[in-house]
């Protein structure tokens, strides 16, 4: 850990390019389906059509006759476990005979073709006959009594039940002059990544099997396919390809236990792609939750009390769903002091699409129902909404609910200057024009991993650099590329410490064979922990060049820099060493020029450190259609130190876009365990019309203790804090309460023509 | 199922080959031609990654069956950049950002690109319009918005 | 996707001979972009299909004094881009301004979003709005129906099996009348309508409603006509009072599904609301537009 900042570095802080960029604008960089290996197969999986239903009888006899079907695989076929998942395995790979099916995202057999249109045939000739059950398609329903259990021995089909308890709930109420309470409903959304799950694996000569694919978490699929299918860790590498946007989606497990038991089984390359539809199936969404939270104050405004209820359909399998709803319920605290509170969660099995991870890892879900509930209750205490959110931040010094971490410098009111700045007056409408305007705030906390537990418990990030003798450098980073810069924050980090050009730093990411064990690429973490660790790798290179160096230069050592290229000594200029002469003299004489950095947190449990966010937004809804109109839209953020600005911005803008899209369009309809809404002309993700007449992006930088440069994480963060600012503004604008999202038009013409009669 | 001689001008370079009736000029181009910078992310005509220059103009390439493409002038993202330097947009997508995951990118530079050919001075909201049809999970679109209006103005300077 | 074969015919003449041997195993292929989607997905399977792209005699907008002759293969980008078009109906060249994406209007045509037959089909509205009618050829000799009548239900037309949509004749909005298009989706790109409205109005010197066309798409199995709003409109000196009981009346005709892009209640709020929107506009529209 580092404590003295570089304010702006000759990279870090730096609006450096992008350095995967050049492939990316000419269409030479490789994704997944990009990949080709000679005698490649393709891989089909055949889903379950019912959410849940016995397999009685597979036939695959019709479908293996074909011409170009290589192999069918069925449960009957696998030597492994046949189950995977992330910390429970109960996902099966395959649902056997006599089994029953969970949801329509399960898969019953395997195809492997020499082409994609054999296999789609072979899809097509297998029969199934399956015994239909009544499927389980909402967490009240299988929580009640008599429910039948998805999962033997899950009472009540409880898949997790947090609780967050502080203070007096009791007394705090009691204190409380004013109470309100709401329940509020949040909708499945979608990761909606560009590129579907996909990958390409063989088998080597030597029986090593590389699965290269689109995934977040090369060390969880290690796992998961060593466990499915009982194949030694040690025969099995991982590499994560260039991914095409994730968003939580590829972060357990996707395609690559199947993909490797038809390599393993068919004894062929393999390609596996699934198509948009299946996608939409496969992977977990955010969880839809219902929220009912009740908030109590005194007359002034002194919140006391907060209490709060979430009730989340988990889908049919655990996954990550323990950690998200865990974050869910700390989340509703949200970046406020609040003496006393009393937050439960229940995530409930059902038979429809999986829910999991998704960018802001169900925080989001408790920032609408937390900014709506302090809007609702500024309007009954009659005061400005902002001034009610001043009133309870967080004090400087003020203790945060485990596991977020209180290490943070509190920034609120600067953020709250800086947005009231940036928002300027509220724009006026003609009042005859029957349309409104409003503006809705909200302030957050967003959160990242700090903790560095990257699989299963075992503590510890790790990263290696190497220097060569002809002063380039490499990183290895187990991290994964999804598209939120890594690579080139690594590269920066790299180049600041190693005095290199960046075009000199290379970075090798996301390889279980290369790759010190770094975990998971979720919960905006890797800046901190990987840039973490790359200072303790590169604070050990330095060491031995640097030493190395001296004795070259018949100097001390602390009076040698690392610049450009070159070793100096400080006080006189002249003196210096070219940093290829120094590297080959350490490679010909045998010095580590290859270190590993271990990045370890003192404690070995879950741990967030959280940022701080600041959102508005201004909106017209016009009164006779219901149209919503965004002008302005605003973030700024403090997330320590910027490493790249250009980069950091695109999380803000990128994110901001999803969480528009979750307030107003998006929304995955599951019904009777179907999915109804399989294409991008179904679910409505922004397109480049959509976005605010007005976006702005900004940043107020208070320096992390712990993080690299004083850096903290920042990816998800955007997500969390725009839907309720847009859904506070419209509240604003036409003053009706809004309690599900997505909000359409008619809603809003719903609301008003209510209340309209209520007045009657 | 029919098969056809066609043969098909991609980025100025004539390929004559023998195609199935029912395969989209998309997967002809990525499978046959090895040319993937074009993407599928639905094969549906909903977002645009397959986006290519048929005849000049911005087309779904999922929705075009590859024999509809005979004799016909195709560009595509490995098109856009001429004897190894990039086009002023490619350097303002990476200069502003614009690039993340990067799988929206091509069929956007392409979109921009066309649209810059028609119109040398658009205005944000024309280049909204422009790359509707090509969406973007990851920026947010504003970089890109920014990026292809900078690089109109690259152009109309390197024109002058 | 289910394979076909493919064809080119040279000239309408053969198109329509092989069309018409094919039977109900061919189809026309236009812009694809409503076929190809439904064949990949299972919902149609064709041993064959024709395609029209390249046969001139189906192309293009030719202005015939009262009226527009628009070729059934023109596309919709020429349609929204025409300057006939948009001087002459310029509420048709909206509608095809606002279909789909830029890269689904290069490719799609009118010929296909009219045989589609969509409800919500953007272009059918202001085409029923002018009382266009469609042009169809077949062995037989050619057919004219008014493509109000030609609507039957959702994807279901009164096109028989060895008939091409040869082209559109769309009568040209006369002096005076102001017409307009309204798309609600939910979003503002790539969205296929919630609900969509299409009219024109006339108006006498005073500003008494002469004759007014309005009408609803994805609200009914077919697109249709507002016929009881019309009424109530013709003679009537519009102001707000006036234009509020039009909109309600014309919810009244609406006898919307609830689907995924909005429930039945909803769409009917929509209508109204757009309705009055619509009229609003059309009254306070100046002539040249
Ligand atoms: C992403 C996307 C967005 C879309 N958005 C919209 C939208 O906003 N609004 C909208 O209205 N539609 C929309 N559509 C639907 C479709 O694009 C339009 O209906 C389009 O006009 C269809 O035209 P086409 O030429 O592509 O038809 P095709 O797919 O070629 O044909 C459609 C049908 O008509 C038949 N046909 C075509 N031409 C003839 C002819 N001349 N004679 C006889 N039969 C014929 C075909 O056999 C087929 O059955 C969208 C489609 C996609 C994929
Ligand atoms: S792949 Fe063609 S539009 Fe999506
Ligand atoms: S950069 Fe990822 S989809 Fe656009």
């Amino acid at each position: 850990m580092i404590g003295d900042f570089v304010v702006k570095g000759k990279y870090v802080g730096a609006e450096v390019d992008r350095v995967d960029a050049i492939g990316k604008v000419t269409g030479e960089t490789k994704y997944a389906d990009d990949l080709r290996l000679p005698n490649m197969h393709y891989g089909k999986i055949l889903f379950s059509p019912y959410p849940r239903a016995r397999v009685l009888h597979i036939d695959t006899r019709s479908a293996e006759a074909l011409h170009g079907v290589r192999k069918i695989i069925t449960a009957k076929d696998i030597s492994g476990n046949n189950l995977y998942g992330y910390e429970i395995h109960h996902h099966p790979l395959l649902v056997g005979e006599g089994q029953e099916t969970r949801f329509v995202g399960d898969s019953i057999a395997l195809v492997v073709a020499e082409t994609p249109e054999a296999a789609d045939q072979a899809l097509e000739n297998i029969e199934v006959d399956y015994e239909v059950l009544t499927p389980l398609t909402s967490p009240r329903e299988a929580k009640a009594e008599g429910a039948y259990q998805i999962h033997p021995g899950s009472q009540g089909n409880i898949c997790c039940r947090p609780e967050l308890i502080h203070g007096d709930i009791a007394a705090g109420f009691k204190n409380s002059e004013v109470i309100v309470e709401h329940t509020y409903f949040t909708s499945r959304q979608e990761q909606a990544f560009l590129e579907t799950e996909s990958g390409v694996a063989y088998v080597d000569d030597s029986g090593m099997l590389h699965i290269f694919s689109s995934l977040q978490d090369p060390y969880d699929v290690l796992e998961d396919v060593c466990y499915a299918l009982g194949i030694p860790k040690s025969r099995i590498h991982v590499k994560g390809t260039i991914v095409g946007g994730a968003f939580g989606g590829k972060l357990i497990t996707t395609i690559e236990v199947h993909l490797a038991a038809m390599v393993y089984l068919a004894r062929v390359p393999v390609k596996i792609v699934l198509d948009r539809e299946e996608s939409f199936i496969f992977h977990p969404k955010r969880h839809p939750d219902e929220i009912h939270v009740k908030v109590g104050s005194t007359r002034d405004g002194k919140i006391q009390a907060l209490e709060a209820e979430v009730l989340s359909d988990a889908g049919p399998y655990s996954g990550r769903t323990p950690e998200v709803l865990g974050l869910t319920v700390s989340a509703l605290v949200g970046p406020y002091g609040i003496p006393s509170v009393h937050l439960t969660g229940q995530a409930i099995y059902t038979n429809n699409l999986d829910s999991g991870a998704m960018r802001g890892f169900g925080a989001p879900q408790a920032a609408v129902a937390r900014e709506s509930i302090l809007d609702k209750l500024a309007g009954t205490l009659e005061m400005d909404p902002l001034e009610l959110r001043q009133k309870n931040f967080l004090k400087p010094g003020q203790e945060t609910l485990s596991p977020v971490l209180g290490d943070s410098p509190v920034s609120l009111e600067l953020l709250k200057d800086q947005i009231l700045e940036k928002m300027g007056p509220l724009p006026e409408v003609s009042p005859e024009q029957n349309k409104r305007v409003g503006r809705g705030f909200c302030f957050d906390m967003p959160v990242f991993d700090v903790s560095a537990i990257p699989v299963l418990g075992k503590s510890g990030v790790g990263i290696a650099v190497e220097i060569f003798s002809d002063a380039s450098a490499c990183v290895y980073a187990g991290g994964t590329e999804l598209g939120q810069g890594i690579t080139t924050v690594l590269a920066q980090i790299a180049a600041e410490e190693l005095g290199l050009p960046i075009n000199k730093v290379f970075v090798e990411m996301s390889d279980t064979w290369t790759c010190p064990r770094a975990g998971r690429t979720s919960a905006s973490r890797l800046t901190y922990v990987l840039g973490n660790a790359l200072l303790l790798a590169t604070e050990k290179i330095r060491n031995t060049l640097l030493s190395r160096a001296a004795k070259m230069l018949e100097v001390s050592k602390d009076e040698l820099i690392l610049e450009n290229g070159k070793i100096k000594a400080k006080g006189s200029p002249s003196k210096g060493v070219g940093l290829q002469e120094v590297a080959t003299v350490c490679s010909n004489e045998g010095l580590k020029l290859r270190e590993e950095g271990w990045f370890k947190y003192p404690e070995d449990r879950y741990m967030y450190g959280h940022t701080f966010m600041a959102s508005a937004a201004d909106v017209v809804v016009d009164l006779v259609t219901g149209e919503i109109k965004i002008l302005k839209l605003v973030n700024i953020h403090d997330s320590g130190k910027v490493i790249n600005p250009i980069l950091a911005k695109g999380q803000l803008y990128g994110g901001s876009l999803q969480a528009l899209g979750y307030a107003l369009t998006e929304n995955l309809i599951v019904e009777e365990g179907k999915l109804i809404t399989p294409s991008f002309s179904e679910y409505l993700i922004p397109t480049a019309m959509d976005i605010p007449e007005e976006f702005v992006a900004d940043a107020v930088e208070t320096p992390y203790p712990t993080g690299p440069y004083g850096a903290k994480g920042l990816a998800e963060h955007a997500l969390n804090s725009t839907t309720p600012a847009i859904l506070n503004a419209i509240s604003n604008a036409v003053d009706i309460d809004l309690t599900t999202i997505p909000v359409y038009p008619e809603h809003i013409l719903e609301a008003i023509r209510a209340k309209e009669t209520d007045h009657q | 199922m029919s098969h056809h001689n066609i043969y098909l001008m991609v980025n100025g370079k004539r390929y004559s080959l023998e195609v199935e009736s029912d395969r989209s000029l998309l997967d002809v181009v990525r499978e046959d031609l090895n040319l993937t910078g074009i993407k599928k992310g639905c094969d549906k005509g909903d977002c645009g990654a397959c986006t290519v220059l048929l005849n000049g103009k911005p087309v779904n390439s999922c929705m075009v069956l590859a024999v509809q493409a005979d004799g016909k002038e195709i560009t595509t993202i490995e098109g856009v950049a001429r004897d190894g330097k990039l086009d002023p947009i490619q350097v303002a997508f990476i200069k502003h950002g614009a690039v993340q995951c990067g799988f929206c990118t091509p069929g956007m530079i392409l979109t921009a690109w066309a649209l810059l050919r028609e119109n040398r001075e658009p205005m944000r909201e024309e280049i909204q319009k422009a790359i509707s049809g090509n969406l973007c999970r990851c920026t947010g679109y504003v970089q890109i918005i920014d990026a292809i209006q900078s690089a109109a103005r690259v152009s109309r300077v390197n024109n002058e | 996707m289910a394979a076909f074969d493919y064809v080119k015919p040279p000239s309408l003449e053969s198109l329509i001979n092989d069309y018409a041997q094919a039977k109900s195993e061919g189809a026309i292929l236009a812009g694809g972009t409503d076929l190809l989607v439904k064949i990949r997905s299972g919902l149609v399977s064709r041993r064959v299909l024709f395609d029209i792209n390249d046969l001139h005699e189906m192309k293009g907008i030719s202005d015939e004094g009262d009226s527009l002759r628009i070729g059934a293969a023109t596309r919709i980008c020429d349609v929204a881009d025409s300057n006939v078009v948009q001087s002459t109906v310029p509420f048709l060249s909206l509608a095809a301004s606002q279909l789909g994406s830029p890269q689904i209007r290069n490719r799609a045509t009118v010929g296909g979003n009219i045989v589609s037959a969509s409800p919500a089909a953007d272009t059918v509205l202001p085409l029923i709005a002018m009382g266009a009618r469609l042009r169809f050829g077949s062995q037989g000799g050619n057919r004219e129906v008014s493509i109000e009548k030609f609507m039957e239900g959702p994807g279901q037309t009164d096109i028989r099996e060895d008939e091409v949509l040869i082209g559109v004749v769309v009568p040209k909005l006369s002096n005076g009348c102001k017409s307009h298009f309204i798309k609600v989706g939910r979003r503002k790109a790539v969205a296929i309508s919630v609900v969509n409205i299409a009219g024109w109005i006339k108006t006498d010197r005073t500003g008494v409603i002469e004759d007014v066309r309005l009408v609803l798409g994805a609200v009914a199995p077919t697109a249709i006509r507002a016929g009881e709003t019309e009424t109530f409109l013709r003679g009537k000196r519009p102001n707000e009072v006036v234009l509020k009981e039009a909109a309600r009346i014309t919810a009244g005709q609406s006898s919307p599904i609830s689907d995924i892009r909005g429930t039945q209640k909803g769409r009917r709020l929509l209508v109204e609301a757009w309705t009055f929107r619509l009229l609003q506009i059309l009254m306070t529209q100046n002539e040249a537009n």
